[in-house]
């Protein structure tokens, strides 16, 4: 009896779960022609969670962020926002490089994204970027800031960040990290992608181990620890199995 | 709220900005240095039944749209996507749609702004699958006036070269001839650096991708004179036939032929010989009848090469 109770409770709860606002990723799989890319992959990000992706080059992270985007389509699997299909227009998505229209200014640029003069303004005293030049003249970190206040601007509930802090100085950096760390300013569920493990574990509730097309492994961020030392063994690792081959 | 005006403007504010960092006086010379070849062109324009102006704005929004490389920004914009394309291909096609307009050709006008309705398509549709951004480095225009960040940057010479080819092509097809010919002379000089191991093609498809994106370039700049000849000049068809047969005889045995001698170390190959041959061939009436089995061996040995290569290390 007791047994039933519980089990019934466990699975209000998951239902519960899964219609909360959560990013829902289930089963997907993908693959380009014969290769396979994504194998089984279950992922779970909660709203307000900022969920990291660590996976070494070619692991399908990228891959990952266009299936996210809705840009493939994945050969099986669901993503789902809140219980339903999540949409295009629930994403918003910053590039590892992002497209800009040539001969535009900064303002212009966020301008066509949200016509909020004071938004603008306000998000832009915290990069100071010069938004009354031409976005062709800016420097690439100052590119990646200007998509990124572009990102935010669009206050979609899903957000996803490729290699967001690539190209960007050191303040910028911390910035925008300081950014995403404070919730009261920005919403929703955040997948990021990044190749530096202390910009994730300084921004980051949970990493996950993106290897061979599936979540190998999550860390929540009091075993964040664990992962540093993990990944700096492995690395240690190799390297001793390589120059053991040395001469 | 973003509207769809205001996006317009800064349309336009790009197109301004685009022909201020040219040079008002280059686009003055060119203007008039091009008249000559351009009335001619504008004439004919007036002179096309309205199916011959749909499907010249079909092919204009098939190429816009296929082309597209802000799929992620369209995505991320307030406004929705569709309705930005469709202003795209409405600020294109309506500057000949005014002058049809103007000249009195009003059902070619009707047809070319019913084109632009027909022609809308899903932005990106094409790009779907892309894993990569778009780049195409010839300009042409007005085609990809929007779009190509290359397109006319310091390139005053590049935008002449190309508006007087392009505009010379809509007067007769000698001109597509004649810069087919020209092309056809100047491709070997093109292809004789040999790129080092690490930048070699990782794989046989990679190399064939890259050939075709290279004749790709070739078929888009010479476009207008393919619609050219189709609609207005279709006694030329043949002759068409046979210049692309010989544009792409060429261009494999050019492409391939220093894969075909690829080796370590070597940094430039001087294929003028091979190529003069192949050139030889293709004018010598029926010596295009040789010259394509020796493309195809030569992009056989090529492609051979480059998995002898791979496999090897």
């Amino acid at each position: 009896m007791v047994e039933q109770i519980l089990n019934t409770t466990a699975r209000g709860l998951i239902l519960i779960l899964y219609f909360w606002a959560m990013l829902t990723l289930e089963g997907l799989q993908f693959a380009y022609g014969n290769q396979p890319v994504l194998r089984h992959l279950d992922l779970q990000v909660p709203d307000g969670e900022i969920h990291g992706i660590l996976g070494a080059n070619g692991a399908g992270k990228t891959t990952l962020f266009r299936l996210l985007a809705g840009w493939l389509a994945p050969d099986a699997g669901d993503i789902r926002w809140n219980g339903q299909p999540l949409t295009k227009r629930q994403i918003a998505f910053l590039e590892t490089d992002p497209y800009f229209y040539p001969y535009l200014k900064g303002v212009e640029y966020l301008r066509l994204i949200r016509d909020d003069q004071m938004a603008i303004e306000q998000w832009n005293q915290l990069f100071g970027l010069p938004l009354h030049h031409l976005v062709d003249e800016y420097s690439t970190g100052m590119q990646k800031k200007l998509a990124f206040i572009g990102t935010l601007l669009q206050q979609r509930p899903v957000l996803i960040l490729d290699e967001p802090f690539n190209g960007v100085d050191l303040a910028g950096n911390e910035m925008m990290m300081a950014v995403l760390r404070r919730q009261e300013i920005r919403s929703g569920a955040m997948v990021i992608a990044s190749h530096i493990l202390s910009t994730l574990t300084q921004t980051c509730q949970r990493i996950s181990i993106l290897s061979g097309g599936q979540i190998r492994q999550t860390f929540t961020r009091e075993a964040f620890d664990d992962l540093e030392k993990q990944v700096q063994a492995d690395a240690s690792n190799q390297l001793d199995h390589i120059l053991s081959t040395w001469k | 709220m973003v509207t769809m005006a205001y996006f317009i403007f800064i349309r336009i504010k790009q197109a301004y900005r685009l022909l201020q960092e040219t040079g008002w006086a280059i686009l003055l010379v060119l203007v008039v240095v091009t008249a000559a070849l351009w009335v001619p062109a504008l004439d004919k324009l007036s002179q096309a039944t309205p199916s011959q102006a749909l499907f010249l704005s079909l092919i204009i929004g098939l190429a816009l749209q296929l082309s597209r490389k802000d799929r992620t920004f369209l995505q991320q914009l307030a406004l929705p996507a569709p309705l930005v394309c469709l202003a795209d291909l409405c600020l294109l096609l309506g500057m000949p749609a005014a002058f049809l307009l103007a000249t009195g050709n009003y059902l070619a006008a009707l047809a070319m702004a019913g084109g632009l309705g027909a022609a809308l398509l899903p932005p990106g549709l094409a790009a779907g699958i892309r894993t990569g951004r778009a780049n195409l480095s010839l300009a042409v225009i007005p085609l990809f006036l929007f779009e190509l960040r290359a397109t006319g940057r310091q390139q005053a010479g590049g935008w002449l070269l190309t508006a007087l080819l392009q505009a010379g092509i809509w007067l007769h097809i000698g001109f597509f001839l004649g810069t087919l010919l020209l092309g056809l002379v100047l491709l070997s000089s093109s292809f004789e650096y040999l790129e080092p191991k690490e930048l070699l093609p990782v794989h046989h498809r990679e190399l064939i991708r890259k050939w075709r994106r290279t004749a790709a370039i070739f078929h888009l700049f010479f476009s207008p004179a393919y619609l050219q000849v189709l609609i207005w000049q279709p006694g030329y068809f043949w002759l068409l036939v046979y210049a692309i047969a010989a544009l792409e005889t060429q261009l494999a045995l050019v492409f391939f032929y220093k894969y075909a001698l690829w080796q370590p170390g070597v940094q430039r190959l001087s294929a003028t010989l091979y190529t003069a041959i192949g050139l030889i061939l293709i004018l010598l009436p029926g010596g295009i009848l040789i010259a394509v089995p020796l493309a195809a061996w030569t992009t056989r040995r090529g492609l051979k090469r480059i998995k002898q290569w791979w496999s090897r290390s």
